[in-house]
């Protein structure tokens, strides 16, 4: 593992059962990710792009391999400080958003900071710093259902930040967004990375997506096929695999 | 009510509210310290408002089946009480004359009444003695030809009416009792109807000396002295001096009458301390003292000490007062407690009997006479007494109604549990995202309870809501029932407490409900969740054996344990309000308990104080030790001992291993379950490590468990008492075995859904244009597994309860077939007033103008005495209550009763039994209600006071050895009479079973002359009729034949009518109440549909585009529910018939003549009424889903 990383993964492998049919999502995967990157993970459905994701940010269990984030294995920690470390120094957006509908844009934003031992005034008054980042601070009272999609991912990535975490993992960001919207939410991202130093970590199918990234990780039928340094780990892939 | 299940009502009441308040408390504190989760459950509940209403009422069923409930047994109690209140009045303590009339006379004398008024003068308590005479006589209105046989005709003392003027007459207002003249008389309500009289109308009363009338002067409420007695309302109240007078009876009366201040609410400790310093006012010292001298002799004392030793226990019959006894006999000198004691009818039984046991004849005949002149004046709180009674009758309703309405309970919490998997797959995807940005489990679980709870006290006030009014509903129709006696009044009533009590009960079952339900939520994939691919559970991360261990022994430390645990949980950051509270909590109910404890060490509510304190410190261990083995469970292998263990505990202590087994068919029937599920499980195992797939494996194993359990309990309940023993087990086993057995069913059929699918397609599918519409109807429930069984079991449960109810209450109705099994063979039976004889009944019959000797086949008499009795060469030497009949030559040569036991000694046929009876007064035929019996007739009726036999069962009919019992007066009625007599045949259960004979002994009369000093005359007289079918109206003319002798009639067809239609009423009531969880199971479908379109919204879209019609989506839905409720049917009425029968094959060993009948009409009412009341409940979400459009549905 590189000094620099903030991200490593060394041979993880992830297999998913269901009944008698098994799925190997990610086989033998090493990546590394450097501090204030910007990455983007790209692939053919199935390719194992989101359990890669998942797996690295501890959303998902893995079968075997280790991941390290920020120095710590994550193998080794249990679920409630999993959970601590995600509100501490994680932040995640996803394809469909995912705001809790009942809360407005600022609570859904306050919500990672009140979790992580914020006070009240100081998230309220972050939260609306945050939504202010990403161009709605004129938007705090709205719920979710009165705000547009374009509008939603940011409430979604405004919460993401909101901790200033260490690293923002975004599935699929632009996904459900029209072109003007999704380069929109493209320029706040890479911006963000620039001034803010965060690492980014994108799951994308897009090659536009892709390219305002940093590097390109590429994979196919759970392995890295390329990633982003001229190196493959495919060396055990079946012959007829891409 | 009182108390609840031995509680107090208030105590229980006090306990649950503060117990909701504490836990309120801390579910506050918990939210007040993260108020974003108790902001994410509020603002949940308004967000779909049909679906909270939805939720709300699910919830609150249980609440309403709980307050149902207990408002009925409040209403019972009311009632009871408010009759014991109208029929007293003002009077709150009796003093009678020792003597039964029977044994001579029973009037006292002025003197007594003197003596009465001089104990309680100056007594602030009392505010009234009335002395009175309360005669049973006919009373007749001759112009209406209108007579009233035994009514209670009242003479009060006009000159000591203070503290007694409460009667009121017609318009309310008091009535004027000093305005009576020497010719006129007071009618009560219930009299002036019967014999159509107004005020001025003549009545006459007919007495031994005459004939008399009256002038009514007033008429009077059916209340107090005017309050009639148990058999008839009808009254007459006059003065006594006139009574006396047509009585012949100068300057007596029969009862003295004692008002404590207060009015009609008497402080009941009040009473029964006024009655306490009269009856020992009223001892005989000298008699007293001798009893007592004899009683501390060494020998007497040690002998009674054993006797209450043997007699401790919860099954063993003996009073408090035999103890207390026994324990005053250690003071030097007499003491009140001890002649309190003695005065107790059946503990002075029990010391006579211990004194006869010594063999020391003149010790026995030297006590005699003392225990029978012990008691001067006899004095009964008779109010306290009958409000003991209303107590008792209304906690027996709460625990019929408790127990049929637990199910209900059972099938509303499944209901609960079932909303709160629903609203957490609604709400998947968002429970997802807030784990993604750092919540922890239990956050969740905190979340989900908060709005859990909020919804559990919105239904819980509901369900009280709810449950009021169903049982004002159930109330009414028990009003309806017992309308018809006239003696009863129902009242609706409900306490404050109760209301508390089911509001607490149905909070804290709903709130206990959503946190399990809450808990398995919180276990949700974060991954599957986000991405909304439905919901997967994830396993919890289980510690190394050694460290599971380790953590178990750990919590030997207790106390300490947990506060270690809670600083190191400081120090590691992590919150620890809670962890404080509920140790505070913890730390002052050890201290409180260790506190009582010094202050009082004797108490036993200390000693259960601290073991409830200790119980939490030895159940985490306990859970912690479960924590330690719970991993292996799942091959099985560690259930299979413990299931064995278990079964063995509960065998006989003869069959079983002695010293472990404990007699209990809860345990065995448990340890059963457990064994069973282990073999299972190991089955599970073994199939894995051979390489089945799965899918095999699973409905192997789980089809076995299921069937095999199946089996199990669908067993007779006799059919292991070979190996067993027969063992006791409770109503709770009732209960249990319904669960289990319903759980087993629905397992199986959920393990092979896919089996019943193919089958029914097999069958249905080929039916045209319906075809795909029923391969997905049954396709989706089958694929639902969790859901559909949770559905399908709450269905099945209901059904098989009403399906019990249904056949148990056919059980019995033989007699409405065979009347003869009740009758004897006699038409018609008759009661005359004792003082009222008869010479010749056919002189009677030939003056009447109506009646012809060809009109009766047969008229016999019967006697009757009360006597005690006891069975010798038993343990229980004590003589106990029991009534002579005896019958005369006719009924003895005519009778057409079965016995289902005789001794061959006397005869091998009934007729041969009878005339050994006739011949000889020392044999005797007992009632069916004596004998041993199992289970489900329970034992003999009355307790330890009445007398039983001993050695005949009642499931072993058949030929007996002859029993011999000792019979003589009762104690205080006469010295030294005594017969043998030998139990030769038992009567069928079915004999004269309305006369509500407890102990008789049917004899030759002849014995009943030996033991009375004065001749008994025949009070009974039967009818055997040339036209059965006249019976009616023989009834009517033999009342008035007979009038003077103050004659009631009836026939025995009325009888059995009477009592069919009260059952027929009593089970209307139970089904109504028992429907209540039929909502339930209708609800449950009616949440799974509502699910069902929000979460197929593609999928309808994509039937639709694929060419389903808007109404075959429709059709789809309803006959989704169709299945499940048709399914759930099926499986009550297999299951619930099999019980039924069992119960039928468990009674009818003991009981001759009862048929098993499935109620099929009833049955289909019920099937039909659940499976439309579902397909209604459907029919909106089945509306929405088809409304939906294709293109809307499939945008995303």
């Amino acid at each position: 593992m590189s000094v620099d990383s903030i991200i490593s993964a060394v041979n993880v492998n992830k297999t998913y059962r269901s009944r008698d049919v098994v799925v190997e999502a990610l086989n033998d995967v090493s990546i590394e990710v450097q501090a204030g990157e910007m990455v983007a993970v790209m692939g053919p459905s199935g390719s194992g792009k989101t359990t890669l994701l998942n797996c690295m940010s501890g959303l998902d269990s893995i079968d075997s391999g280790d991941v390290h984030i920020s120095g710590q294995l994550l193998r080794a920690m249990s679920d409630d400080a999993l959970s601590d470390y995600r509100a501490r120094s994680m932040g995640f957006v996803f394809q469909a958003y995912n705001l809790l509908p009942v809360l407005s844009a600022q609570e859904n934003v306050e919500l990672p900071l009140i979790l992580a031992g914020v006070g009240q005034k100081n998230a309220r008054e972050r939260a609306a710093e945050k939504l202010d980042l990403v161009g709605l601070g004129d938007r705090l009272d709205h719920l979710p259902a009165e705000l547009s999609g374009g509008q939603q991912q940011r409430v979604a990535i405004a919460r993401a930040l909101a901790n200033d975490p260490a690293i923002v993992w975004a599935d699929e960001p632009t996904g459900n967004l029209d072109s003007t919207n999704a380069a929109e939410i493209m320029d706040l991202l890479t911006r963000l990375n620039q001034e803010q130093q965060q690492t980014f970590v994108l799951v994308t199918h897009s090659e536009e997506v892709g390219g305002l990234a940093n590097r390109i990780i590429r994979m196919s039928d759970g392995y890295v096929v390329d990633d982003g340094n001229g190196n493959s780990q495919a060396a055990g892939k079946p012959a007829n695999a891409e | 009510m009182e108390t609840l299940f031995g509680i107090e009502m208030s105590r229980l009441a006090g306990s649950l509210a503060v117990l909701t308040v504490i836990a309120l408390g801390i579910i506050a504190f918990m939210a007040s310290q993260n108020r974003v989760l108790l902001k994410l459950a509020v603002r949940n509940i308004p967000r779909r408002k049909a679906q909270s209403s939805l939720i709300i009422g699910g919830l609150m069923l249980s609440t309403t089946i709980i307050m149902a409930a207990l408002a009925i047994g409040d209403s019972v109690s009311s009632t009871i009480r408010g009759a014991v209140f109208d029929a007293l009045e003002d009077t709150d303590i009796r003093v009678e004359s020792p003597v039964l009339s029977l044994f001579g006379d029973n009037y006292l004398e002025q003197a007594s009444v003197d003596r009465v008024k001089s104990t309680v003068a100056g007594d602030d308590r009392v505010d009234g003695v009335l002395p009175v005479i309360r005669e049973p006589l006919p009373v007749l209105n001759a112009s209406a030809g209108k007579t009233v046989a035994g009514t209670s005709v009242v003479g009060v003392h006009l000159e000591s009416l203070s503290g007694f003027e409460s009667l009121k007459d017609a318009d309310g207002d008091r009535a004027n009792l000093l305005g009576i003249r020497v010719d006129e008389v007071l009618v009560n309500k219930a009299l002036a109807e019967d014999l159509e009289v107004g005020i001025g109308d003549e009545v006459t009363i007919v007495t031994p000396e005459g004939r008399t009338g009256f002038a009514v002067a007033g008429i009077v409420e059916n209340k107090g002295l005017a309050g009639g007695s148990e058999t008839t309302r009808a009254a007459v109240v006059m003065s006594s001096a006139r009574l006396q007078e047509i009585l012949d009876r100068p300057n007596q009366f029969n009862e003295i009458d004692i008002s404590v201040v207060g009015g009609r609410d008497v402080d009941s400790e009040i009473s029964a301390e006024l009655a306490e310093d009269l009856k020992l006012a009223f001892i005989n010292g000298p008699a007293a003292d001798q009893l007592f001298t004899a009683l501390k002799q060494p020998n007497v004392k040690a002998a009674l000490e054993t006797k209450v030793e043997e007699s401790a226990g919860p099954n063993q019959f003996a009073p408090d007062t035999l103890a207390e006894l026994v324990e005053e006999l250690e003071n030097e000198t007499i003491t009140d407690e001890f002649k309190i004691a003695a005065t107790n009818p059946v503990t002075l039984a029990l010391v006579g009997g211990v004194i006869e046991d010594l063999g020391d004849l003149q010790l026995t005949q030297s006590l005699l006479l003392p225990m029978s002149q012990l008691v001067e004046l006899e004095v009964v709180a008779l109010k306290n007494e009958g409000l003991e009674i209303a107590e008792l009758v209304g906690s027996l309703f709460v625990t019929i109604f408790g127990v049929f309405g637990s199910f209900s309970i059972i099938v509303g919490l499944l209901l609960i549990f079932l909303v709160f998997v629903m609203l957490a797959a609604e709400r998947t995807g968002e429970m997802g995202i807030i784990r993604a940005v750092g919540t922890k489990r239990r956050h969740l679980v905190q979340m989900f309870t908060y709005e859990g709870i909020l919804y559990s006290i919105g239904a819980a006030g509901a369900g009280v809501i709810l449950g009021l009014i169903a049982s004002v509903a159930l109330v009414r129709i028990m009003t309806e029932l017992f309308s018809a006696d006239d003696l009863i009044t129902f009242s609706y009533g409900v306490t404050l407490q109760s209301i508390v009590v089911a509001f607490c009960a149905g909070l804290f079952l709903t709130a206990v409900t959503v946190v399990i339900s809450a808990y398995r939520v919180s276990k949700l994939n974060i991954v599957v969740a986000i991405r909304g691919l439905g919901q997967e559970f994830v396993k919890d991360d289980i510690p190394g054996a050694g460290r599971r261990f380790k953590n178990a022994l750990r919590w030997l430390g207790g106390p300490l344990t947990y506060g270690f645990d809670t600083v190191r949980a400081r120090r590691s950051g992590n919150g620890i309000g809670l962890r404080i509270v509920l140790l505070i909590v913890w730390v002052l109910l050890i201290a409180n308990s260790f506190i009582a404890l010094a202050v009082a060490p004797d108490d036993v509510i200390v000693e259960q104080v601290v073991s409830q304190a200790v119980v939490v410190w030895l159940f985490m261990f306990l859970f912690k030790m479960f924590k330690f083995v719970q991993p292996w469970l799942a091959s099985g292998v560690p259930l299979i001992p413990v299931g064995l263990l278990m079964t063995l505990a509960g065998f006989t202590e003869e069959k079983g291993i002695e010293g472990f087994s404990n007699d209990s068919a809860f345990f065995f029937m448990m340890g059963a379950n457990i064994f069973v599920i282990g073999v299972g499980l190991f089955i599970r195992r073994l199939m894995d490590r051979r390489g089945y797939r799965e899918e095999v494996q699973k409905r192997v194993s789980m089809t076995f468990i299921g069937v095999v359990l199946l089996v199990w309990w669908g067993l007779p309940f006799d059919a292991l008492d070979w190996l067993t023993g027969t063992l006791s087990g409770g109503i709770d086993m009732f209960i249990l075995s319904g669960v289990s057995m319903v759980a087993s069913a629905v397992w199986v059929v959920m393990h092979n859904a896919d089996l019943i699918v193919k089958f029914i397609n097999l069958f249905l599918g080929r039916s045209g244009r319906l075809r795909p519409v029923i391969r997905m109807a049954i396709a989706y429930p089958m694929a639902a597994r969790f859901r559909t069984g949770l559905t399908l079991a709450m269905f099945s449960l209901v059904i098989f309860t009403l399906m019990i109810f249904a056949i148990l209450s056919n059980i019995g109705s033989v007699i409405e077939d065979e009347p003869e099994l009740v009758s004897g063979g006699f038409d018609i039976r008759t009661e005359i007033s004792r003082d009222l004889p008869i010479d010749d009944p056919l002189t009677l019959i030939d003056a009447s103008a109506d009646l012809d000797r060809s009109d009766f086949e047969l008229i016999a008499s019967q006697s009757r005495l009360q006597v005690e009795a006891r069975q010798q060469g038993v343990e229980d030497l004590s003589f106990k209550g029991a009534r002579i009949r005896g019958m005369d030559e006719v009924w003895l040569s005519n009778n057409t009763f079965t016995l289902t036991h005789w001794d061959p000694a006397y005869g091998a046929t009934e007729r041969e039994i009878w005339a050994a009876i006739a011949n000889d007064p020392s044999l005797t035929v007992v009632l069916g209600s004596m004998i041993e019996t199992g289970d489900f007739g329970g034992g003999p009726i009355g307790f330890g006071s009445i007398l039983s036999i001993e050695g005949i069962k009642s499931s072993e009919p058949g030929e007996i050895e002859a029993v011999d019992l000792t019979v003589r007066p009762p104690l205080a009625q006469g010295v030294g009479k005594s017969v043998d007599v030998k139990v030769i045949g038992v009567l069928d259960q079915f004999a004269d079973a309305f006369e509500l004979g407890a102990a008789d002994l049917y004899m030759n009369p002849d014995v009943i002359s030996e033991l009375s000093e004065v001749p008994v005359t025949a009070v009974v007289y039967k009818f055997k009729l040339a036209d059965p079918d006249r019976a009616e109206e023989m009834t009517r003319l033999l009342e008035t034949a007979f009038l003077e002798h103050g004659m009631t009639a009836k026939a025995t067809t009325s009888d059995i009518e009477e009592n069919q239609r009260q059952n027929n009423a009593f089970n209307l009531l139970f089904q109504g109440f028992m429907g209540l969880g039929l909502l339930v199971g209708v609800a449950a479908l009616g949440v799974v549909a509502f699910r069902a379109v929000v979460e197929r919204r593609q999928s309808i879209g994509m039937m639709r585009a694929l060419g389903y019609t808007g109404q075959m989506v429709q059709l789809q839905f309803l006959m989704e529910s169709g299945v499940v409720a048709i399914l759930g049917s099926a499986l009550g009425i297999g299951l619930g018939t099999l019980i039924g029968w069992n119960i039928f094959d468990s009674i009818s060993q003991e009981t001759d003549g009862v048929t098993f009948v499935i109620p099929w009409l009833n049955v289909t009412i019920i099937v039909l009424i659940a499976v439309a009341f579902s397909l209604l409940n459907t029919l909106l979400p089945a509306r929405q889903a088809a409304s939906i459009t294709p293109s809307e549905a499939l945008r995303y």
